[in-house]
């Protein structure tokens, strides 16, 4: 991790620059600072066959001091200022990247209940997921109902579309319910052919209740990409995710099953409406039969009938 | 002109976080300064003009509704855009915000990526 010198000298460190401008116009001759490429970051070059001195920081060199007497402790003053500079940004990182975990934790719920759709649920739980960890591939697994297979409800990359329970890294994952962190997968012995595309693999179960719902996956094409941080934050992500996706299932559960209800009752409606129909028009023949009118009619049929059969 | 982004919070860590958010802007050559109560983040608006504040609003001598309505009502300094950042996130406080002069509002914890965004899209860098 390079801490480019530039932004050591002149940017957000001023003090930094005022007083190396100061220990600068203090010696005689004056010296000058160069970035790694020898490009003058400060000072303005000496007359030749003036000393240079590397800045060596976070196991490179990072520029040089060229100079008089005090050119070299200028050198290791920069040094050690950019070594300082490294572990205070490694550190702000960190805080950073543990900022991102509590935002997103503490928006994941308004963000997961804002839709009551299975897909979209899984959509938002693995967005989130990829957006602090990342990932080539990854995938929401859900259960399906014989409990044998986990089928893809959502991914991104190249997920894998199905796995077997209890088979692969995947299937373990679902079956034991631990999340698992693999990150040399073709050394793993449990791993699936599907698997072997991904170099790391991150799987937490969702489980709510007791109950598996699936799993969700992140994978990258390198290896040793994954930390146990990770490992936590997805698995975090997964708890808080499943109980809103099996909500989002059971709701979907319900509509199919209102909507196999209104299916079945039309069907209902549109037999009754039939018999109603026939019942309609049994009544209105019966209405036309009994008429004295229709049975005078009928006699008279009947009588020419016994008049052709007696003349033949 | 150089462009200068003012983060002003007097919790360390939370300077150092929101400027470590701001590197990508840092690296296009926009200046980060910072300040670690209201009178100081005041006196640097006065200084160094930045376009843009991050300004708390619950600080030592002097809050950041009270920063912001000086530097917006009794300075009249309108070229800078200042956002309030807080833990509070109630309405009221919104509005309060707002008629002090505020541009725009972020709750804490704030999203690293999202403040990025803000800061790029108000710099113009988008």
């Amino acid at each position: 991790m390079a801490v480019r010198l530039k932004r050591l000298l002149t940017q957000n460190r001023r003090a930094v620059a005022e007083m190396l401008a100061e220990a600068s116009a203090a010696m005689d001759p004056g010296i000058c600072v160069l970035d790694s490429s020898e490009a003058v970051l400060l000072g303005d070059l000496p007359p030749t066959g003036m000393e240079k001195y590397a800045i060596e920081s976070g196991g490179e060199t990072i520029g040089w001091v060229v100079g008089g007497s005090g050119a070299q402790a200028l050198a290791h003053w920069l040094a050690y200022l950019s070594d300082q500079a490294i572990e205070i940004d490694a550190l702000a990182d960190e805080a950073l990247n543990r900022y991102r975990e509590v935002n997103l934790l503490y928006n994941l719920s308004g963000k997961l209940t804002a839709s009551l759709d299975p897909t979209s649920v899984c959509c938002v739980a693995l967005d989130e997921a990829r957006r602090l960890i990342q990932s080539s591939s990854g995938g929401v697994m859900l259960l399906d109902e014989p409990g044998v297979k986990l089928e893809l409800a959502a991914g991104f990359g190249s997920p894998p579309e199905q796995a077997t329970l209890g088979e692969g890294v995947i299937g373990a994952c679902a079956q034991t319910g631990k999340a698992e962190v693999v990150n040399m997968v073709e050394a793993d012995a449990r791993h699936a052919p599907l698997e072997r595309a991904f170099g790391a693999l991150l799987c937490a179960p969702l489980e709510t209740r007791g109950r598996l719902l699936g799993v969700i996956v992140l994978a990258s094409e390198s290896t040793d990409v994954y930390s146990a941080g990770d490992l936590k934050l997805l698995n975090t992500l997964a708890s808080q995710s499943a109980p809103i996706i099996e909500n989002a299932l059971i709701h979907e559960r319900m509509l199919q099953e209102a909507q196999e209800r209104e299916a079945r009752l039309e069907q209902q409606i549109q037999a009754l409406r039939i018999e109603l129909d026939e019942s309609h028009q049994a009544k209105k023949v019966a209405e036309i039969t009994e008429t004295d009118y229709f049975k005078n009619l009928m006699q008279q049929a009947d009588n020419l009938r016994q008049i052709i059969e007696d003349a033949s | 002109m150089d462009k200068k982004i003012l983060i002003v919070d007097d919790e360390p860590h939370l300077r150092l976080l929101i400027a470590r958010a701001l590197q990508d802007l840092e690296d296009e050559g926009v200046e980060l300064l910072t300040a670690n109560d209201g009178e100081a983040g005041l006196a640097m608006i006065q200084d160094e003009r930045p376009q843009l504040v991050f300004l708390d609003v619950m600080m030592p001598k002097k809050n950041g509704f009270e920063v912001c309505h000086t530097v917006k009502y009794e300075l009249g300094i309108q070229d800078v855009c200042i956002i309030l950042l807080t833990a509070k996130g109630q309405e009221i406080d919104i509005q309060h915000g707002e008629q002090m002069g505020a541009d725009l509002y972020m709750t804490k914890p704030f999203d690293p990526d999202d403040l990025l965004a803000k800061a790029k899209a108000i710099l113009g860098f988008e």
